[in-house]
């Protein structure tokens, strides 16, 4: 959210006008203003790098050819998302297989980050597991929850999309959005028990 | 530490996803590429595309048929749903209309007495009425 606090040169609304007219470089500025955000919902969704970047590909030029019939009662942005979302929990349906990101490649991201270290640190139970494990149970945790729980722990939790702004783009009231996250956190809970 | 307040905590940093410029970049353009070729895809006028559908009907008659069968499933349901008055063979039995003969120029019939006796009287004995020109032997 933090590249969308930035005021744009022109509006998106404005940008998507122009590109509705057929102007691709008014939706090749759209590309790279919501490229990196749809790029990391789909890594988090699919913990792949390969079929975040395929389905990151195929989210835009789908939102390319439904562009026409775009009404812009919702904003662009939330448009797209429910684009990502739907493509992601489609893609994800189909896989049927569990695929989760590289162990080692995670460990490499995730101990360069001051935070996970302030946090292990704190005196939590966290200090005394392996991080390659915690990583590998969190990340079969989630594998294990459904997809609309799933959707809103990535969009809440790791995205950090308030929810009045996940129920836009997921469909449902606020009050849905608040009572799935709560489900879906206490399952997780209860799938790290030893942990955390 | 709350639990709930360190499992947040704990997704927040597995859901941060470093990115490589570069590779963002090219994604960006592989993106635009194929944008473009949607594109024109789109503008392709209607008789190029139209001849391109109908090759690919020759050489896949199995769409054809497809179709065909759709057409006829639609016509058949059309015709189960329509009201029972429509379903009804409507046949004229009036015929042809007739024009009216035009009388005029016509001679009219000259207007005969009512004892005019347009017969001969029976001459059989059991009281049969007889053409006037019928010989009784």
């Amino acid at each position: 959210m933090a590249e969308e606090d930035q005021e744009p040169e022109i509006e998106d609304q404005e940008l998507v006008r122009l590109a509705q007219e057929g102007d691709t470089a008014a939706f090749s500025e759209l590309v790279d203003r919501y490229h990196s955000r749809i790029y990391t919902l789909t890594f988090q969704m699919t913990s792949s790098r390969e079929d975040a970047e395929d389905l990151t590909q195929e989210i835009f030029v789908k939102a390319f050819e439904a562009l026409p019939r775009f009404k812009g009662r919702s904003s662009f942005y939330t448009w797209l998302y429910r684009i990502g979302i739907n493509k992601t929990i489609n893609y994800r349906k189909k896989r049927n297989r569990n695929r989760p990101v590289s162990l080692d490649a995670m460990e490499q991201e995730v101990t360069s980050e001051e935070n996970y270290h302030s946090l292990s640190s704190k005196g939590s139970p966290l200090r005394n597991v392996s991080l390659g494990e915690l990583q590998k149970k969190l990340n079969e945790a989630m594998e294990g929850l459904s997809e609309k729980h799933r959707t809103v722990v990535v969009m809440h939790d790791m995205q950090g999309i308030p929810h009045d702004e996940i129920a836009k783009v997921v469909g449902v009231s606020v009050g849905t959005v608040r009572s799935r996250l709560f489900y879906a956190r206490r399952q997780l809970q209860t799938e790290l028990g030893d942990y955390v | 530490m709350q639990r709930e307040e360190l499992l947040v905590q704990l997704l927040r940093e597995q859901g941060r996803v470093p990115l490589d410029e570069q590779q963002m970049r090219l994604q960006r353009a592989a993106i635009m590429r194929q944008v473009r070729a949607v594109q024109a895809e789109r503008s392709a006028s209607w008789a190029v595309r139209l001849r391109e559908r109908l090759g690919a009907w020759v050489a896949e008659p199995k769409y054809g048929l497809a179709l065909l069968f759709l057409v006829l499933a639609l016509v058949q349901l059309s015709g189960r749903h329509a009201p029972e008055s429509e379903q009804a063979v409507y046949v004229d039995v009036r015929g042809p209309a007739v024009e009216p003969i035009e009388d005029e120029g016509l001679d009219a019939y000259p207007d005969l007495p009512e004892n005019l006796r347009l017969f001969t009287p029976p001459t059989g004995g059991d009281g049969t009425v007889m053409p006037a020109e019928f010989e009784f032997k």
